[in-house]
């Protein structure tokens, strides 16, 4: 069921099994997930059905760090997300894999890393997870992949560079596709325009209840026996420091933990490469595929190939990980335009030799992971918004070994294509127009280049942002080390989990929407394990 | 992955590789070079005591016993290498041609096949050259100096 929450009068009081806050990826998944085992659920959505700029600018904050893109530009966080029904999956760009075994490893060179449990735990999750956000399945691996896609991978021989799957699912908003489900749901009410403004409590062991509010004023209260915050890697950190009843730090705060470890994943436009036109390149755009099994047989959704460092790679270099995106297309006149030093026709006739046509061309566009930075944090600035709540300050940091990880990255994703005899990279890190992404639309690579290669400065090149954030409510088997514990319940708390990205405990540098669903689906079978 | 010491590099390698004979032939040649005795009959000569240095920031081996290079056997040399091997001689200052020489193999084999198999060598231990940005192996790129080097303004 669907309530306008402006319809009902100021005062009123739900009750409810679990109440989850916020209907994007992972709260809808979890809603759903709950529904038919007996256990009521309320869903508060801060906005309605669709976008709404009085909504939507309750999102906006300050950004006090890192900017966003390689143009300089501040985060916008009313950009960065999206609040009405269906969250950040409204605008999300669908791509789906798993995060790597090593991501969940404890890595003794990083400062902060590990999982309190395995990949291996979230692997049961993953086929629901799957149906979810509407993928074919769990299995990533190239074996199946290649004949799937109907074309073969990259032929590389290289032990530090693999090919990766992605699964593509677009458009794929969750309040579309999921509103008729919740509408129909007889055990979940889902209140649009309800904006959480408090987590209540009076020992800060257990919430008593939620308070929310519309935006022209009307005041509801949710009770429950459970709570989920699932509003997102900012938002989750924003009401927990926000909700000061009982501790002036926020809720579950103790340890100043709240919020810290902010991570996104690092945008690393690195160059091109100028490549034999091997029939592996079209892998790189991606294709169509048929979903064999599940719900969505019949229905069709997109693959495609990535380069990323192996596990392996990652462990016996003591680095991070980076995954490329090889954005295959074609110069118009078969050169790019910049003029100065050794120039594509150079490395095609060495390649070449005899003045042939250029081979297929491709940016390289790469996430790597950075860091956890306990100084990397969403924190609450003095200005507040439409409902008096104090907005956000991000203080996003990233660090110069980060920016020198992934150029290693990229150097031995550049290493491995000349050993595989496969072509020629240049790395111009940060160094491509943002002209060259509109070009990039129509399949044109033009203006590549801001300057020179020679004159970009490798140690301060421009890092963007993926807007995927991370890790401000990370989890850990010690509450010393993070804010959720294995099951993503609050540490210091008896009532409250959290959903979403927040609870990541390393970034990786996989997409995170496949994982937060999959936790969402492992966290609805705990609840119903633990209420029922 | 092949074992690094495998010798064999497919045809496709090689085709891709591809040069025609010139820089595959200076790879694989290399310190070859350095003990060659003379000139083929009938082929073009250049002394390398009399190269002219193509750019002002370089310079050539006036090492009087090395020997004379052999454009014939080297083959037609593409414009684009030599401007190439000047911007690697550049940005390297790697601008003696003995010593160039000198860091590449010997040739023992089919050119196309050792050429390829040291650029993937190169490559698989990271020994690399960056030219503007371009990751190249360091055979590939010094072969190209050595080139831009033994052309001086004739090609």
């Amino acid at each position: 069921m669907l309530t306008d929450a402006r319809s009902l009068r100021t005062g009123t009081q739900r009750q409810a099994d679990v109440c989850i806050i916020g209907a994007g990826a992972a709260g809808i998944t979890l809603a759903l997930e709950l529904s038919g085992s007996g256990l009521d659920v309320v869903l508060l959505e801060s906005g309605g059905r669709e976008e709404d700029p009085a909504s939507q600018d309750l999102a906006a904050g300050e950004s006090i760090g890192r900017p966003s893109t390689t143009l300089d530009s501040p985060v916008r966080l009313d950009q960065t997300r999206l609040r009405y029904l269906g969250g950040t999956t409204n605008h999300w760009a669908g791509f789906c894999r798993p995060l790597s075994p090593v991501d969940f490893e404890v890595r003794e060179h990083l400062a902060v890393s590990g999982w309190p449990f395995g990949p291996e735990e979230l692997d049961p999750y993953m086929a629901r997870a799957a149906e979810w956000v509407r993928i074919s399945g769990p299995d990533f691996s190239l074996d199946t992949w290649e004949p799937k896609m109907g074309l073969p991978a990259l032929p590389l021989e290289s032990d530090q560079i693999e090919t990766f799957i992605y699964q593509l699912t677009f458009p794929t908003k969750f309040g579309e596709l999921y509103g008729r489900d919740l509408e129909a749901a007889s055990d979940i009410e889902v209140l649009l325009h309800a904006n959480v403004v408090n987590l209540a409590t009076t020992d800060g062991r257990r919430i008593d209840r939620v308070d929310a509010r519309t935006l022209d004023g009307i005041q509801i209260q949710v009770m429950a026996d459970a709570y989920v915050l699932a509003t997102g890697g900012i938002e989750n950190a924003r009401l927990l420091l926000a909700s000061t009843d009982a501790d002036p730090a926020g809720i579950g705060n103790s340890n100043d933990l709240v919020g810290r470890y902010f991570a996104e994943h690092l945008q690393v436009y690195a160059g091109f490469a100028l490549l034999d036109d091997d029939p592996s390149l079209p892998g790189f755009i991606g294709t169509d595929v048929t979903i064999e099994t599940g719900r969505h047989a019949g229905d069709s959704h997109g693959a495609k190939f990535a380069l990323g460092l192996t596990d392996q790679h990652v462990r016996d270099n003591e680095t991070t990980g980076l995954e490329i995106q090889m954005l295959t297309s074609r110069f118009p006149e078969g050169s790019p335009e910049h003029r100065d030093g050794v120039t594509t026709s150079d490395i095609d006739a060495l390649l070449r030799h005899g003045g042939e046509q250029l081979g297929a061309t491709a940016y390289l566009q790469g996430l790597a992971e950075q860091e956890l930075d306990p100084e990397s944090r969403v924190l609450l600035g003095t200005a507040t918004d439409a409902l008096g709540m104090r907005r956000v300050q991000l203080d996003w940091r990233y660090s110069q070994a980060d920016r020198r990880r992934a150029l290693d990255g990229y150097r031995i994703a550049a290493e491995a294509i000349g050993a595989s005899g496969l072509g020629r990279v240049q790395l111009v890190p940060g160094g491509v127009h943002a002209d060259a992404l509109e070009n990039l639309v129509r399949g044109e690579l033009v203006s590549v280049y801001s300057s020179s290669p020679a004159a970009i400065d490798e140690e301060d090149f421009p890092i963007g942002m993926g807007f995927h954030h991370m890790c401000t409510t990370r989890m850990s088997a010690e509450p010393a080390e993070g804010v959720v514990d294995a099951d993503a319940k609050m540490h210091e708390l008896d009532n409250l989990w959290i959903g979403g990205s927040s609870v990541f405990a390393t970034g990786g540098v996989a997409t995170p929407t496949y994982t937060l669903v999959a936790l969402a689906v492992r966290l609805a079978d705990h609840l119903k394990a633990a209420l029922i | 992955m092949p074992d690094s010491q495998e010798p064999t590099v497919s045809r496709r390698g090689v085709l891709k590789l591809g040069s025609g004979a010139a820089l595959a032939v200076v790879i694989a040649g290399g310190a070859g070079w350095l003990d060659r005795r003379g000139s083929a009959d009938g082929q073009a000569s250049i002394d390398i005591a009399d190269l002219t240095p193509s750019t002002s920031s370089t310079s050539t081996s006036t090492t009087t016993t090395s020997p004379p290079v052999v454009i014939g056997e080297i083959g037609e040399v593409d414009a684009a290498i030599i401007t190439l091997g000047r911007r690697v001689i550049e940005v390297t200052g790697e601008n003696d041609l003995a010593t160039l020489l000198a860091t590449l193999p010997v040739d023992d084999g089919d050119p196309l096949e050792r050429a390829a198999i040291q650029v993937r060598d190169d490559f698989r231990a990271g020994n690399t050259i960056v030219v503007d940005g371009w990751v190249l192996a360091a055979s590939e790129a010094r072969a190209a100096a050595a080139l831009a080097l033994i052309c001086g303004d004739e090609c």
